[in-house]
């Protein structure tokens, strides 16, 4: 998770993505929230933009019947690249 | 001030070496631009806009050596007393113009490197008010480059000194992030500084071949670096 105090947009969607990532690709929406800081309405607003990009799904876990947030390639994908972006301009000090 | 040239059975390496590093600055160019595109962070801009241009200086530098050693390869064919008469002129000429882009693109180059490895140039107030700076810093540079066209010291100094400048700016980079990658940049450009220190006060083929040497040791070290950083991404690929 970003470690800066305030953390931009991109921030707050690359540590989601990171969180679910963690979790093998799937995790509950209370889990997510508590893990990436956020309060329910903002987690509400991301997802949906998340959603509309591709870059999550929501599904229906067949065990207990609850909703489940998945990471898809694209969203994987993205992550990766972001997080190489971010390792880059950590080391030229950008 | 006499072109110094380098034994005939460097020529090959040589030329490698300018491709290897040819390549390797468009890759770094490449990368800071997409990222540019990705974040709208004009650091990354910067970054790659040093990186082009000093591409394009080391694009000129490739033009140069093969023109310059495909000239002498003939005439060596021809014997010695030939090479006096016929590498004068059109060496001079290729050698001039070839020299005299390299040299301005490298400098200004270096010098936006110098400028994005600055910490202040994050305060967009700073990076608005330094937009004129820019145009005399690149003004002086050209004019830099011109009046010292064939004076190579002076050019292998003012690059010194940005490399200096930049591994000081880099090792800062370091100290507060702990970064190893930042160490291995700075690294970099030290091997690069005593490579241009060594161009600008020793003056023989063999300080060229060690100084040349020195550029692919950094530029090896910036490929392992480059290659480090996508590393980091393929762990979570795996998963």
């Amino acid at each position: 998770m970003a470690s800066n105090s305030k953390r931009t947009r991109v921030d707050i969607i690359m540590d989601m993505l990171r969180c679910i990532s963690e979790k093998n690709g799937q995790i509950k929406p209370t889990h997510l929230m508590y893990k990436s800081n956020l309060s329910h309405v903002q987690m509400r607003g991301y997802l949906d933009e998340m959603k509309s990009k591709g870059l999550v799904d929501e599904i229906i876990d067949k065990k207990d019947s609850k909703k489940q947030i998945t990471i898809t390639k694209k969203g994987r994908d993205f992550l990766i690249n972001m997080m190489r972006m971010k390792e880059f301009e950590k080391t030229f000090g950008l | 001030m006499a072109l110094i040239l380098p034994p005939q059975w460097f020529f090959a390496p040589d030329l490698i070496i300018d491709v290897f590093s040819f390549l390797l600055l468009l890759a770094f160019t490449i990368i800071s631009l997409s990222y540019y595109k990705m974040s709208k962070n004009r650091s990354f801009f910067y970054l790659g806009i040093s990186f082009l241009l000093i591409c394009l200086g080391e694009f000129f530098e490739i033009f140069m050596n093969l023109k310059i050693y495909y000239d002498l390869t003939n005439i060596f064919h021809l014997g010695d007393v030939i090479i006096a008469s016929r590498v004068a002129q059109p060496l001079q000429i290729v050698n001039y113009l070839g020299g005299l882009f390299h040299k301005i693109f490298v400098l200004i180059g270096f010098y936006f490197l110098y400028y994005a490895s600055k910490k202040e140039n994050k305060d967009p107030k700073f990076e608005k008010s330094s937009r004129w700076n820019h145009l005399i810093i690149v003004y002086l540079l050209v004019v830099l480059a011109v009046l010292t066209a064939n004076v190579h010291q002076l050019f292998a100094l003012t690059i010194a000194l940005f490399s200096v400048i930049i591994f000081l700016n880099y090792n800062r980079v370091y100290r507060e992030t702990n970064s190893k990658k930042s160490l291995v940049l700075s690294i970099a450009f030290i091997i690069l500084f005593i490579g241009y220190m060594m161009q600008a006060f020793i003056n023989n083929p063999m300080t060229y071949i060690l100084a040349n040497l020195l550029q692919l040791v950094a530029f090896i070290i910036l490929l392992c670096l480059i290659i480090s950083i996508f590393y980091h991404g393929k762990q979570l690929k795996k998963n």
